[in-house]
Formats: structure tokens, C-alpha cells, sequence
């Protein structure tokens, strides 16, 4: 056969098995960057089209174009082409270049006030149509106890995926190219049968369903592609195809679902094998194997979803996480680092920075030299990347795992996760001083007892009664995100996604914490020092006096940093008691997105001196401003902080200006370097990397004009700092940026 | 025994080679018109670290410094500490660090003498090339300074040579070729010409006998003149020495 001439390995031939046909095939690259093709005059033109249309966007309010009248699915609309004689890949999401689609299975109400924000009308026809259907969002509030009603409205947990879709989900977008829909389906075809014959129990009907709806879906998936005069029932034969159809699957999953997070995967490394096999028959020049990345970039830049303004406070820059693994080792120990992962970090300087897609370096101490290198001199002209690190990741995912969204890793197209968003720590920590009483919202939220009588907070004390509430909270969020995901699947199901998953997957049930360090710095302040809780009218405590020194997160200090491992170590096992929904297991994320600054507006005092309405730090990060002892120490504090009970991921945003790292170009490339590797070395998850100066950020605040495409990583994912309003700009640049004076 | 320290930076990416730690100590008898960490002059100034607390400070962040980087002892005047010192990096060699030692090269003794044999590399700042300027900018006499490198040379030891420029006292080319000759040698691995900037001023004591140097922050375009001369000189330089190596065989 045509398409797998050439392919070595037989298992992944008679199953579907996308890491077996990549571990059999890969050609690992250990050279430099010196290969690398800039940008042909075609991209070059396609791109400015682009580029020229994002900037009518912008000036537009930040969307150039909504279709009021359809409801976004795989054949909802007819092809659309930015200038279809110059592209190579094709493929939008509607019928014209960055006109969004209305998506309301996660509830209608959301779409139309996403409509009404940008001066639309959800169409008379949406209404109607809706108006019969049971969304996502009306099945949560069906089973909603008004305890979650509460701890939802009062901001306990924030940011619920029960109003849109949920996201975090890596279709293996692979198996469209590898394999073509036609064999896909018989493969599923299999599976169907061998169901059918076990016992009829709730959770193989429900299965049997959806296995039902993915077949349907794969139908749609290769009529989308028809569209566009592609045969995708057929695997792909060469690199243009290859790439064209595993955008096919991925653009069927953002037409199909509005989860906050659409990642995809890991696919460089695949593609990468029909390049080299291009390449070595001479149909290919490497000029053209960089285009055809190039203008697959160009395409996932252009991904858009209709999101409301509140959304926009939560994951703020219009964010789809698009996140694509880049490099790694195999477990064999050799390195999966390809020429296509220098393609994928060179579309950062073609075609300049951006956001998306979230380009994330798989970090490990084994990787080549000169990609270790070329990815810190990436960073330092980007601020575009992030690490991760995988000799971390990769004994608990194996090697061919994806990120989704900022940290979450799972093996692609072998597990998913119901994603749960985050519990306001500090919040928890108030109310159970306060008996379960929420000083803001003025509402009795958790279980009553006494306001803490101590005159001076007594650790032992404050610890015992933060534990009871704690223990509250978690089966009040495993229950919360029980509803959520069943209704998700009852009413909002990923079909194409799921079609591109094994039948059979394992399932994370995600949770996450904000504020760990505020907490943990106001447990050491009780602990450390003397803290005496100031009572307003009514009796709450509302206010502390702080007396003393007391050792903060972000120091190095054992003192406090283990208060904090402690806490997510805690948090972990009381989320571990209460069953999950389809039996997933629990994992903890310390990660924020820009949900640090509204968590904060919403928090009153805390007694780490911390004031009202100040936001949290972002991810794991101490608090700003109180990483005293430099840089490594901060590093070492986060790098405690225990993966084996987050295994959703650590997050850590780090800003240096470019003088810190060193005097030339190549002194900041290896210092970049040796930091990175010094970090992960420790034990640490995640890290973003800004090379920048806090002047630089304060100059494109005052003059947009000045930085038009500046990109700053904030948390877990990248933004155009131009889509943070006043209050995220003002939080990024009131971060700590570690610098010598 | 205890190291009394100015400043710890656990990030040092001017001082030396790689990713590094940098351990500040306290007390120098110089009095450098620009220096700008005048406020660890005092040796009383400093805090007082077992030597036990700053190996376990290293420890902590070795991963950072293990691979590339290293450790780097400034100042103040580090090798007034010399003794101190050798028994603290004796305990970094076994674990595998680089050292260097940031000196301006006014002590020599057997205390230093045996410390410099452990260490890697020395840092020699040296103010100016010429010894009146140098007598006025440092109070010192820079003799001392020149028989420090010998010393380094006859220890085949290997070291840079530093220079803070500082516009109107030591920007021109003329005193850079200066500088490349007067410090030539094949143990010099590097010369760095370091830009002036006023970012201590606020640390120069009031009262002070000596009064500071008030000069601008050397501009990149000087910097970027001076290298470019520094550049053509080492060239020049490496010419001779292929021409003279044969003759030395």
C-alpha cells in the first residue's frame, strides 16, 4: 500500500497503536538549528492576509465576525478559505476567516449573551431549536444540590466547566492520517461487537451509545473533508496529506466542541516520519517541508471560540490551548526530538510570536544539546514557550502522552480527563475561621459552627478546624464535578474526539487548588509568629494583626515550604474519599490561568498580610514580592511541592530580564539552559520562561502601538499581552521579575 | 569555621562561567572611587555563616550549578577571608564545583597561596593600566597588583582579567591595548570590559575621606568600540604566539 510504504513495525499495523508506528519509525535529529528554511513569499503573503484581519479583530473588540444564524458542527458550514489558491493546508471553522460559530450545547444562555457582548443577536432559529433541547448547562442545574449552588456563586470553586464545553480532551488526531477513517471505523466496528456481547449493565449501554455516536461522527468528519475535495476514508500518502488530515481531525473536534482547552496532542514527531520519508525520495525539499508547517500553524493561529466577557476574566487572551508536545525520550532512552520539533519552534520566528498553538518542550536532562539550546534562544526572542519536565512526566505516562491545556499530561488517544477547574484555598481557610460563614457573599456557606474564639491564633487549633472544612469542600467538589461531568457526557458528549480515542479509556477526575501560597504563608504566619483576628460588628473575623517574622513560600525555607507540600499532599487524599463519576481517578492541579487575579477580588484578608481583593499568585508561584533570596530559592520552594500528588500539573511562571541571564547572546542561551536544567533536575514540573522587563511591559500598557505582537506566558499558556485588560496587565507586571541590581 | 558574608546570589550569570552561586564576603580595604558595594566594605557589616551553612546553601542549589556554572567568591575582598575559604571550597571540590575567586588582587600570603591551588579561576579586576590613575582610583599601588599575576602565572593558574569602564577615565582604545599587553599570558583565558553604572551610589557611605567618582553610566556605544579593539588586539596577540611557540620548542 502506498500510504505505509516504506514503514517499518507490524504491531501498530494490525491494531491502532500510533506510538508503536512512531517508536518504529522516528529519525531522532541530534543536530542544530542550521537546517532550518525561513518563510517562502507564498507564506509570507498568506500570513499578512492573516495578520491584517486579526488586526481588523482587534479593533473590532476582539471579534471580527460571528454566524448568528447556524449552530457550530462538522458540516454546518461550506468550506471557507482565507485565499484558497495560496493555501496548502485548508480548512475553517466556518465559512469565512476568523468568523466564529455559535456552539450552545453547553448552554444556550451562554451563547447569547457572548452574542450581546459583541453587539450580536443570537438568530430567532438558534433560539427556537434550543429552546427544545436540554443543554449541558440544563442538566447540571437539574441535580445541582444548593450547597454547589452556593460554593459556585460565592466563588468557592470557580471557573466549572458546567456552561460551556469541558474541554481538556486530545483526540488522537493522528489516527485520521496513520490509519483513514474507513479503517478507524472498522476497528471501532470491532469493539462494538465485542460489547454488544457483554452483560447489559448502566455502564455498557451508556458506552454502547456513545460508541454509536462516535461512528456517526466519523461519518461527518470524512463528508467535512469531501467538502474540501479530500478523501479521508483512505490514510494519508505523503507529508501534505499527512498534515492536511490530522487537521482534519482536529478541526472536526473545534467545530464539534467548545472546551476551554483543545489541545493536540503531540503530532510533530509523527508528521515528521512522512517528511523524512518525502524528504529522503526527493518529492520534498526542506523549504517545502517548513511551508507545509508553516501554514499548518497558520491555521491553529486562526482557532476561535465565542466566549463571553465573565469568561474572558477567568482564561483571559481568548486562549485555546492549543497545546502541541514538543521533543521528550522514549522509554527505549533514545530521544524523540525530529527536525519537525526545530519546523514546529521555528513557526515562532517565520511567521513571529504568538500564543497558540501553546508550544510546550517536553524537558529532559537526555535531550540533544543543541535542541536544549535552540529552545532557551526561542524563548529568550518569544516568551513564547513552556517546559515541562518529562523525565518527570514520562514513568507515570509513558512516552506519547500530550499536554493538555497548560499541564495536564495523559497518553494520547488512551485517556482523558473530566476537567474540575479549581477551589479557592484561601477562601476555605476564611471560612473555616469564620464556622462555614462567608464574610463577602454575607452567606452561612459551609457547615456552621463558632467563629474561632482564640484571642491569638493558635496553630494547632486553626489547623484542626481547616482540616474539618477542607474535608467539607472536598466531597462537595467531587460531587460538583460528578453532576458536571455526567451531564457533559449525557448532553454535550465528544463524539469526534472520543471516536479518535481507544473504545475502552482511563479517566482523571482533575481538581485544583488557587492560592497554595497564600495559605501556606498564613498558616506560617500563625505558626511563626503571633497573629491576632480582628472581629467586625457582627462577630466574623474579617482582619488580622501580624507581630513578628515569620518565613514565607518562595524562600527555600522548609519551615513554610512544607507546610505547603503538606497541604496539596492533604488536599489530595481528602479528594481521594469520595467516588468519582465512571470511577476516574483524582488528580490535583496547582494552576490558575489569569483566575488568580478575580480568586483574589474575591477573597477577603488573609492573615499573611495579604489584603482584600489583592490577587494570588498564579499557579504555585509565592506570592510577589516575597521571594527574598533570589531566584534558585524560589525555584527550590516550587520544586517541593509533590508531583506524585498533583499529577495535574505544577505551574510556575518565571520572568527574568534579559541582563539577569548574562552579557552575550550565547552566556543567556546556556544560562537558560543550566537554569532549566538545574530546575528540573530538582524534581519540578512545569515552568513558563518570560525573558523580559517589567519597563518593556509597562511601555506596551501605556503604548499598544509601540510591542503590536508582544507575547508573555502567563499561566500554563501564552497570551498577546494586548488581550489582558488593565487589572491582568497590572498583575503580570506587578510579578515578580528576578533581576540583579 | 564561619565566613563573614555580604550578600548571597544564588543566580550569578556575570561572574564567572556558567549558571553560578555567588557568595559576596565582607570587608575590603580598598576604597575604589565607583565601587559600587561600597556597604561591604565594613567586615563588621557582614553576617556571620558557619561554614557548615553556607556548604548546605551550595548544596541546595547545586543542580543549578553542577553542569556548566559553578561557584564564585567576590566581594568586598575575598581573599582577606583566605583561609576560611580554602577549607570551604576543598569540601565544593570533592563535590565536583568550579571556583572562582573575584579578586583585585592586593594579598598575597601563604593563606592565599594555598587557597589558590584548589581553586579554578581567578577573577582579577583591575581598575586601571596606569599606576598614577590606579593609586588615585583605588588607593592602592598597582604593583601589588602586577605580582599578583605573576604569582598566578608561576601557579599556572588560570584567570580573567576585568575592567569597569568608566567614560573619561579608561575609555579609550590606547589604554584597552594597554591592558591586552600588560596582562598577557597564556594562563589568561579572557579579558571582560564591564560597563560603569550608578546603581550603588546610594550605598557610599556619608562622611566617607574618600570622595566618589561621579560618572555616567558607560554608554553600549563605547562598550561596543572598546570590545571591537579588545577583539583586534587579542588577534594581534595569538598571531605572536603561533610565530613564537616553535622558537620556545
Amino acid at each position: 500500500m502506498q500510504a505505509w510504504n516504506g514503514f517499518k513495525g507490524t504491531k501498530w499495523k494490525e491494531q491502532v497503536d500510533v506510538r508503536d508506528f512512531i517508536v518504529n519509525n522516528v529519525s531522532p535529529y541530534y543536530g542544530d538549528e542550521s537546517f532550518l528554511e525561513g518563510p517562502t513569499e507564498r507564506t509570507e503573503i498568506l500570513w499578512g492576509k492573516v495578520t491584517s484581519l486579526m488586526a481588523e479583530e482587534q479593533l473590532r473588540g476582539g471579534v471580527l465576525d460571528i454566524d448568528t444564524e447556524r449552530v457550530s458542527s462538522l458540516l454546518s458550514y461550506e468550506p471557507g478559505f482565507i485565499d484558497e489558491a495560496l493555501e496548502k493546508i485548508v480548512g475553517l471553522q466556518t465559512d469565512a476567516p476568523l468568523k466564529r460559530s455559535v456552539n450552545p450545547f453547553g448552554g444556550i444562555r451562554m451563547a447569547r449573551d457572548a452574542c450581546e457582548a459583541y453587539g450580536y443577536k443570537l438568530s430567532d432559529q438558534v433560539e427556537e431549536q434550543f429552546s427544545f433541547k436540554t443543554t449541558h448547562n440544563d442538566g447540571v442545574f437539574r441535580a445541582y444540590s444548593d450547597t454547589m449552588k452556593k460554593l459556585r456563586r460565592s466563588g468557592l470553586i470557580t471557573g466549572l466547566p458546567d456552561a460551556y464545553g469541558r474541554g481538556r480532551i486530545i483526540g488522537d488526531y493522528r489516527r485520521v492520517a496513520l490509519y483513514g477513517i474507513d479503517r478507524l471505523v472498522e476497528f471501532k466496528k470491532v469493539d462494538q461487537k465485542e460489547l454488544s456481547e457483554q452483560p447489559m449493565n448502566e455502564e455498557n449501554i451508556r458506552l454502547m451509545e456513545e460508541l454509536f455516536r462516535q461512528l456517526d461522527f466519523l461519518d461527518k468528519l470524512k463528508d467535512m473533508a469531501k467538502a474540501y475535495g479530500h478523501d479521508i476514508g483512505r490514510p494519508a500518502e505523503n507529508s501534505l496529506e499527512a498534515i492536511q488530515w490530522t487537521y482534519y481531525g482536529y478541526l472536526g473536534a473545534i467545530k464539534e466542541q467548545n472546551g476551554a482547552a483543545m489541545s493536540l496532542g503531540r503530532v510533530g514527531g509523527f508528521l515528521d516520519i512522512y517528511i523524512e520519508r518525502d524528504l529522503l525520495s526527493g518529492a520534498l525539499s526542506e523549504k517545502d517541508a517548513q511551508e507545509l508547517i508553516d501554514d499548518f500553524i497558520i491555521k491553529l493561529r486562526m482557532a476561535r471560540q465565542l466566549r463571553t466577557p465573565d469568561y474572558n476574566e477567568l482564561f483571559a487572551g481568548d486562549p485555546l490551548w492549543i497545546t502541541e508536545a514538543v521533543g521528550g525520550m522514549s522509554i527505549g532512552g533514545g530521544t524523540l526530538v525530529t527536525k519537525n520539533a526545530f519546523r514546529f519552534l521555528n513557526t515562532l520566528v517565520n511567521l513571529g510570536a504568538a500564543p497558540e498553538p501553546n508550544l510546550t518542550v517536553l524537558w529532559s536532562k537526555d535531550l540533544p544539546e543543541p535542541f536544549k539550546a535552540y529552545c532557551a534562544a526561542i524563548s529568550i526572542k518569544t516568551d513564547a514557550i513552556q517546559y515541562e519536565n518529562d523525565d518527570l512526566m514520562r514513568p507515570n505516562f509513558g512516552d506519547d502522552y500530550g499536554i493538555a491545556c497548560c499541564v495536564s499530561a495523559m497518553r494520547i488517544g488512551k485517556e482523558m480527563q473530566f476537567f474540575g477547574a479549581r477551589c479557592n484555598l484561601p477562601k476555605v481557610f476564611l471560612l473555616a475561621l469564620n464556622g462555614g460563614y462567608d464574610e463577602i457573599s454575607g452567606e452561612q456557606i459551609g457547615p456552621k459552627m463558632d467563629v474561632l474564639n482564640d484571642q491569638i491564633l493558635d496553630y494547632d487549633s486553626v489547623m484542626k478546624r481547616f482540616d474539618l472544612y477542607m474535608d467539607w469542600l472536598c466531597e462537595q467538589y467531587v460531587g460538583t464535578m460528578n453532576v458536571i461531568h455526567y451531564m457533559h457526557d449525557k448532553y454535550a458528549y465528544e463524539k469526534t474526539q472520543m471516536a479518535l480515542h481507544d473504545t475502552n479509556v482511563h479517566r482523571y477526575m482533575a481538581f485544583g487548588i488557587a492560592g497554595l501560597s497564600v495559605v501556606a504563608d498564613s498558616l506560617s504566619a500563625i505558626k511563626h509568629s503571633k497573629v491576632t483576628p480582628l472581629r467586625n460588628d457582627q462577630g466574623w473575623i474579617t482582619d488580622y494583626i501580624n507581630v513578628g517574622e515569620f518565613p514565607v513560600f518562595g524562600n527555600d525555607d522548609d519551615r513554610v515550604d512544607h507546610i505547603a507540600t503538606a497541604l496539596s499532599k492533604s488536599f489530595h487524599e481528602k479528594l481521594s474519599k469520595y467516588d468519582t463519576y465512571r470511577n476516574s481517578e483524582h488528580t490535583l492541579s496547582l494552576l490558575t490561568i489569569t483566575s488568580n487575579v478575580v480568586y483574589g477580588l474575591k477573597t477577603g484578608n488573609t492573615p499573611d498580610g495579604r489584603r482584600k481583593g489583592e490577587p494570588f499568585a498564579p499557579g504555585a508561584n509565592p506570592m510577589r514580592g516575597r521571594e527574598r533570596n533570589g531566584a534558585v530559592a524560589a525555584l527550590n520552594s516550587v520544586a517541593k511541592l509533590p508531583y506524585s500528588s498533583c499529577k495535574d500539573g505544577i505551574s510556575c511562571t518565571f520572568s527574568v530580564t534579559p541582563g539577569t541571564l548574562g552579557r552575550t547572546e550565547s552566556d543567556k542561551v546556556s544560562n537558560l539552559v543550566a537554569l532549566l536544567e538545574g530546575y528540573f533536575t530538582s524534581g519540578a514540573h512545569h515552568l513558563n520562561v518570560n525573558v523580559l522587563s517589567k519597563d518593556k511591559l509597562i511601555e506596551a500598557m501605556e503604548h499598544p502601538d509601540r510591542h503590536p505582537s508582544l507575547t508573555i506566558r502567563v499561566s500554563g499558556y501564552a497570551v498577546d499581552f494586548h488581550r489582558l485588560n488593565r487589572e491582568q496587565q497590572l498583575e503580570v507586571i506587578g510579578r515578580t521579575f528576578h533581576e540583579r541590581i | 569555621m564561619s565566613l563573614i558574608i555580604h550578600q548571597l546570589e544564588s543566580f550569578g550569570t556575570l561572574d564567572g562561567p556558567g549558571l553560578r552561586g555567588v557568595i559576596f564576603l565582607s570587608g575590603c580595604h580598598k576604597r575604589c572611587r565607583y565601587c559600587h558595594n561600597a556597604d561591604s566594605w565594613q567586615i563588621s557589616g557582614g553576617e556571620t555563616w558557619p561554614e557548615n551553612e553556607i556548604y548546605n546553601w551550595i548544596m541546595r542549589n547545586r543542580n543549578y550549578y553542577l553542569k556548566n556554572g559553578g561557584i564564585t567568591f567576590s566581594g568586598g575582598e575575598p581573599l582577606l577571608q583566605a583561609s576560611a575559604l580554602e577549607r570551604l571550597c576543598r569540601r565544593l571540590k570533592k563535590e565536583g564545583f568550579h571556583i572562582a575567586i573575584d579578586t583585585a588582587g592586593v594579598i598575597m600570603d601563604q593563606d592565599v597561596e594555598n587557597l589558590l591551588k584548589i581553586v579554578d579561576l581567578v577573577i582579577l579586576d583591575i581598575k586601571h593600566v596606569d599606576p598614577d590613575t590606579f593609586l588615585w582610583l583605588t588607593g592602592e599601588n598597582m604593583e601589588i597588583t602586577l605580582n599578583f599575576i605573576e604569582i598566578l602565572n608561576e601557579l599556572k593558574m588560570e584567570y580573567w582579567i576585568r575592567q569597569v569602564i568608566v567614560e573619561g577615565v579608561n575609555d579609550t582604545t590606547l589604554e584597552i591595548e594597554k591592558l591586552e599587553k600588560l596582562t598577557y599570558s597564556k594562563y589568561r583565558s579572557k579579558i571582560e570590559l564591564i560597563p560603569h553604572h550608578n546603581m550603588g551610589r546610594h550605598k557610599w557611605p556619608s562622611g566617607c575621606r574618600v570622595k566618589r567618582l561621579e560618572a555616567v553610566e558607560t554608554s553600549e556605544e563605547i562598550m561596543e568600540r572598546l570590545n571591537q579593539a579588545l577583539l583586534f588586539f587579542s588577534k594581534k596577540d595569538k598571531t605572536n604566539e603561533t610565530i613564537s611557540r616553535p622558537m620556545e620548542i
